[in-house]
């Protein structure tokens, strides 16, 4: 499986919460470059400069929240195609409407357990980084 | 056939005359009474001739006018100038139309007076009972409330009542009938009668087109102009088959007030229940994070001891205890902040400025450590609940000290004014400042800023408690977004409480 490592942008303003889900995604996925920042601030300062294939967001943040910035990434140009998905701990139905309306392609409430993290990353990989068809239609891993 | 008699043909004609004729001498004594006028007035005939005309008069005054009109020449056509009140001899009354015709000698000396009394009590009667038919009409008209007018097809006014002339404001006094519909708005929109057209406003042209447009081709929707100041008036144009125009105006003041209440409170518990509905998503995703945080990690030490990796346990160890700590934090700032009170019972007088340096004494050696400079203007006394009071002060000066710029000396001012009855307690700094687009969403509970904890520590309720606490006061706290160098917080309290809501 030759490929250049995927790179993933998690934006999450809590250190644990992090910390959880960059050690899953590293575990079930090694070649994932993952960047973290805890402000919206900081994302978009990143997405300005540099090219990530993926988005994870939380939404309830300080300052501007996961939400504004998802609108921010959908109308800019450069980011309006890259895949977010919203990984946060609201299971509130009109969150994840909002977070659909608002332009996300994936909503997941954030696991209680270390298996559910496990699991969330497990899926991710599988979904996002092994389904990606590379342009002109001629599989990856070919 | 005999010979045509004519004298014969006219004693026939004043024996047979159905009205009642009566003949009187130049002393106005009754010299002759055809059978009609007998029997309208109950006498044998020398009963009646040889008496004076008086007779025949319900009372003196009612003669007394008769003579009077006879003098003045009234023009005896008219019934309604020359009916009079007469008696018969039971004493029963009848209304008679009088018309006389006087015989006169070559001289011009009047020999006597012809009169014909035509009875027409059903026709007074009747005339009376329009009248007053008329007037009930009148006098219900002007005590209804609502104003009442009615216009003919030129649009001039014909009648209107009392109510009609108070809605009118500035132009009722000046009612006349015959006036123009489009003549009495202009008179009571030129004098400031009505606030949405005022003289001023460069719109109220199309105001007067839109009200005469309506009444020259109602919808038959009734609409709701503000006037007289603060009032609102209800107006109904209605055209009639004959082509006059019936208005009808009704005060709906109270309605439209009680309407906009209502309206008021609507949204104001609208509001109510999206902060609530915030403040439960808030309050459970802050004591959510923790509690899985804390599951997680005793998962880790768990998997780590089986592991045998020594080092990760106690990393994970202290996370956890971190997790708790926090939770704990959490939990007491929501009860701080359940304690207080929508609105507080017992009230004091508070002097500000005793708080501030209560407040400074306490904050001394945290500030010391900052390096902070104060500058405590003169401040206000207010009414208020001290404890409260303090704690919004020490959350206020508390955030300014936190929030310094780490490139520059840190200023804190507290200062304080009273405008009417409005005390404002202004709290600035020269720190790092707050986004203006977060004006709004800093006083909601558990809202912070800041990601790092570790620098800016706390669980973002210091300014949801603040706002709480002025708002239990009857007064408001807001970021003033127009000030550049720092932060400048606003809170303005009521000089005095009132006792009751």
């Amino acid at each position: 499986m030759a490929k250049s490592p995927k790179r993933l942008l998690v934006v999450e303003d809590n250190a644990h919460d992090a910390r959880f889900v960059t050690r899953a995604l590293s575990q079930t996925d090694d070649t994932l470059y993952i960047v973290h920042v805890t402000h919206a601030d900081e994302a978009v300062a990143r997405l300005e400069h540099e090219h990530f294939d993926y988005v994870l967001l939380d939404i309830k943040m300080p300052g501007i929240d996961g939400m504004e910035l998802l609108q921010r990434i959908r109308s800019n140009e450069g980011t309006s195609v890259v895949p977010v998905i919203v990984l946060t701990s609201s299971t509130n139905p009109s969150d994840v409407l909002r977070s659909y309306k608002a332009g996300a392609n994936a909503y997941s409430a954030k696991p209680s357990s270390l298996s559910g993290y496990r699991q969330f990353a497990e899926a991710f990989v599988r979904f996002w980084i092994e389904n990606t068809l590379p342009p002109g239609g001629t599989m990856l891993h070919q | 056939m005999t010979a045509f008699d004519e004298e014969l043909v006219f004693k026939a004609l004043y024996e047979t005359f159905p009205d009642p004729v009566i003949i009187l001498d130049a002393q106005r004594i009754i010299r002759s009474a055809n059978p009609a006028a007998l029997a309208q007035f109950g006498y044998a005939a020398d009963a009646f001739i040889g008496q004076p005309a008086r007779l025949i008069y319900a009372d003196d005054s009612e003669y007394a006018r008769r003579l009077h009109n006879r003098a003045t020449n009234v023009d005896e056509r008219i019934a309604r100038t020359s009916t009079y009140s007469y008696v018969r001899r039971d004493g029963s009354t009848f209304s008679g139309h009088l018309r006389t015709t006087p015989l006169v000698d070559a001289g011009g000396r009047e020999l006597a007076l012809i009169g014909i009394i035509r009875d027409v009590s059903d026709l007074a009667k009747a005339v009376l009972e329009r009248q007053q038919a008329s007037d009930m009409l009148d006098a219900a008209l002007d005590v209804m409330p609502e104003g009442f007018a009615i216009f003919d097809a030129e649009e001039r006014l014909l009648v209107y009542n009392r109510a009609y002339i108070t809605v009118c404001g500035p132009a009722g006094p000046l009612l006349r009938p015959g006036m123009t519909a489009e003549e009495i708005l202009l008179l009571a929109q030129r004098a400031g009668h009505y606030p949405e057209a005022l003289p001023g406003n460069p719109d109220w042209p199309a105001w007067v087109a839109h009200r005469l447009q309506d009444f020259r081709q109602p919808d038959n929707q009734p609409k709701i102009y503000r006037y007289a100041d603060d009032r609102w008036l209800r107006v109904e144009n209605i055209k009639t088959k004959d082509g006059n125009t019936v208005v009808l105006r009704v005060d709906v003041t109270e309605l439209k007030r009680a309407e906009l209440a209502l309206e008021r409170q609507r949204q104001e518990l609208e509001h109510k229940n999206e902060a609530l509905d915030q403040f439960t998503a808030t309050v459970s995703h802050d004591l959510k994070a923790p509690l899985r945080h804390i599951s997680m990690f005793s998962e880790m030490i768990e998997d780590e001891l089986a592991a045998g990796n020594q080092h990760e346990v106690s990393a994970s160890a202290r996370h956890l205890r971190d997790s708790a700590k926090r939770m704990n934090r959490v939990i007491d700032s929501l009860l701080d902040y359940a304690q207080i009170a929508y609105q507080i019972s017992t009230w004091s007088d508070v002097n500000l400025g005793e708080i501030v340096t209560d407040t400074l004494s306490v904050l001394g050696s945290h500030a010391r450590e900052a390096n902070v400079t104060f500058e405590v203007g003169a401040l206000p006394k207010v009414q208020g609940d001290p404890e409260l009071l303090r704690r919004l002060v020490q959350n206020l000066v508390g955030n300014a000290i936190k929030y310094r710029h780490p490139d520059r000396g840190a200023v804190v001012r507290v200062n304080g004014r009273t405008s009417g009855q409005q005390v404002e307690l202004v709290v600035e700094d020269n720190g790092i400042g707050i986004d203006p687009r977060f004006a709004t969403r800093i006083f909601e509970v558990f809202q912070r800023l800041h990601h790092d904890e570790n620098t800016y520590d706390g669980t973002g309720i210091g300014l949801a408690l603040a706002k709480r606490i002025a708002e239990s006061h009857n007064g408001t706290i807001h970021l003033d977004t127009g000030f550049a160098e720092g932060a400048r917080f606003v809170v303005t309290l009521p000089k005095r409480m009132r006792k009751t809501r």
